[in-house]
Parts: C-alpha cells; sequence; structure tokens
C-alpha cells in the first residue's frame, strides 16, 4: 500500500516536471530535432517518442544544478542516433544550413559550419572529425568556439 | 596562471563541453576548473545561458495538440505499469479461452463434435471395461452351467421314467 503511495506521488512529480520541461524546453528540443532531420512531422514524432522516455525520469532533470538544455540534448542526440543511425552519422551541411537556422549557419565560414553542424546536430566526436577533416583536435575545438561565438553574437 | 586560465578558456573546451562532445576526462576537467577559478565559472555560466538563447532562437513553436500527443503516449504506459500483479492461479483451457471475451461464459463451439475430459477419466474408463470382461465370462460361465445343469435334469428325469415303467411289470 505504501509503496503504491510511493509510486503514485513520484508519477504526479514526474508528470509536473515533464509540464514543466514542455513549457520550457519544448520549442527548442522540436527546433533541435528539425535542425536534425529537416522533417517537421518527422520531429513531432521524435519529440513524442522522447518525451516518453523521459517521463520515467523527468523529476530528475530539472533539479538544481542539472543543466538540463545540455542533458536534453544528448538524449535526443542519442535517441535520435538510435533509431535512424544514418540521419546523424554525418550531418548534411547543406540541408542543416537550408533549414530554419540558415540565418545563423550563413554568419559562418565553410569549417566552423561543418563542425558546428556535425558536433551539435550530428553524432560525430571531435577526434572523428578531426580525422576526417585532417587536422588536430584543438582546430576542431577552436572552429566550434569561434563558430558558437559568431552565432552569439550575431556577426 | 592567468594566461594558462585564457588559454583554457580559448581552447574551445568549454563550448565541446556544452555541445556533448567532450570526453569524461575533458568534462571532469571543466567542472574542475570551474570550481578552482572564477573567470572559468564566469565563462561557463554565459556560455550556458547563450547556449540556451541559440536553442531558443532556433526553436520551432510546437502545435497545441502536442502536448495532448504526449500526455496520451504517457498515459498509455502508466495504465499498463500501474497494474497490480495477479496472483497465479491454474485454468482449464476452456476458461482462458472464455475469459477474454465474457468472463461469467463459457464459449461453446457448435460446429466441434469433439469433446475433452479429465485424464482420470481414462482410468475408470479401463476399470469399466475390466469388469463388463469379468462379467461377460461370468454370464457365458454361469450360462453353460446351467445348461448343462438342464441336459442332467433331462437325463435324470428319462431315468426315472424308465423305472418307474420297470417297477410295475415285476
Amino acid at each position: 500500500m505504501k509503496s503504491s503511495a510511493n509510486n503514485t506521488n513520484a508519477l504526479e512529480k514526474n508528470e509536473h516536471a515533464l509540464r514543466t520541461i514542455f513549457n520550457k524546453y519544448g520549442s527548442a528540443l522540436l527546433g533541435y530535432i528539425v535542425g536534425m532531420i529537416n522533417d517537421h512531422a518527422k520531429a513531432e514524432n521524435y519529440l513524442v517518442e522522447i518525451f516518453r522516455v523521459i517521463s520515467r525520469f523527468a523529476d530528475e532533470l530539472i533539479r538544481p544544478g542539472v543543466n538540463t538544455w545540455l542533458r536534453l540534448q544528448q538524449l535526443t542526440k542519442n535517441f535520435l542516433y538510435k533509431s535512424n543511425p544514418p540521419a546523424l552519422s554525418g550531418a548534411d551541411t547543406k540541408f542543416v544550413a537550408s533549414g530554419h537556422s540558415n540565418k545563423f549557419l550563413n554568419l559562418l565560414t565553410n569549417d566552423q559550419k561543418h563542425v558546428f553542424c556535425n558536433i551539435y546536430y550530428g553524432h560525430k566526436s571531435i577526434q572523428a572529425l578531426a580525422q576526417e577533416m585532417c587536422k588536430g583536435d584543438d582546430y576542431i575545438k577552436r572552429c566550434l568556439r569561434e563558430a558558437l561565438s559568431v552565432m552569439r553574437n550575431g556577426k | 596562471m592567468e594566461s594558462k586560465v585564457k588559454e583554457f578558456i580559448e581552447s574551445g573546451i568549454l563550448e565541446a563541453y556544452f555541445t556533448g562532445s567532450a570526453t569524461a576526462e575533458e568534462e571532469q576537467e571543466v567542472l574542475s576548473m570551474k570550481q578552482a577559478y572564477p573567470e572559468v565559472q564566469q565563462e561557463f555560466e554565459l556560455l550556458e545561458q547563450d547556449m540556451l538563447k541559440l536553442a531558443d532562437l532556433m526553436a520551432v513553436p510546437p502545435p497545441p495538440s502536442l502536448w495532448n500527443r504526449i500526455e496520451d503516449n504517457i498515459n498509455e504506459i502508466t495504465v499498463r505499469t500501474t497494474q497490480q500483479p495477479q496472483p497465479y492461479r491454474e485454468y482449464h483451457e476452456s476458461h482462458q479461452q472464455a475469459s477474454p471475451k465474457q468472463p461469467g461464459y463459457i464459449e461453446v463451439d457448435a460446429q466441434n463434435t469433439h469433446m475433452r475430459v479429465h485424464k482420470v477419466w481414462r482410468w475408470v474408463f479401463a476399470a469399466v471395461f475390466i469388469l463388463g470382461k469379468i462379467f461377460l465370462a461370468t454370464a457365458i460361465y454361469f450360462y453353460l452351467e446351467n445348461r448343462q445343469a438342464q441336459e442332467n435334469i433331462k437325463e435324470l428325469k428319462q431315468q426315472l421314467r424308465q423305472t418307474q415303467q420297470v417297477q410295475p411289470r415285476q
């Protein structure tokens, strides 16, 4: 009896946390998924599935000290990679840039754009990207920093 | 020391951390540097806010019905998981077939000409068969005994008549 009351309590807590996450990060998360797969209808389906996954531990995601957005981003990336690996194995800079985020991506150089898309939207590690581009890890990190700096400042 | 912090910030490791592309060691390094140096802490917080702002700038508002879809999807799971486990009970096949449709009724298949019985009836049928054989054998035995007795009586009667016929002559 006590355990079922605890279960109900935990469910209610998680439901509330889930609603908070949806209100605060739902649109950012949908934009992130659309940027990844460039398909609005599919992105909505994925978002529903992702919320189903995080409904079990939504409460943990909004605890103080937890970077909720970073955790959501990583969960989304892993979920999409498991569901549809080819879509993220090599994020296509062209299709990402042709999407809704093109106004930011157009501010970047080709290398910055390639690094940003493959790391932010794709599932590539810095080491894998460095190998692919025949550059060092430091160059990739610098490119990523510059790309984010340009996008943050809008120039 | 200041140049070390500057070098650390400019290396892009913080950006790698916030895009989820840093290795486990790099993540630990970022967290320990953040604890140790206020400049790193400041840059960390600034970047955290900016990453969220950037995500908001590239956001796509979900349609109003999407939350209902999410809720429906989760409720489906909640209903399944909150079911209490039932104690184990052995059912006969007929009950198992009937229960999904109408728990109070037994489904009868009018087309089927076969019937199923409990295994214990096998021994009952064997006993009835053997008893039947014994009964038949006994009946045959007493029938033959009876016939034999009838013939003996007939013979005795004949002998008796013959002796009666002989006696008056004497």
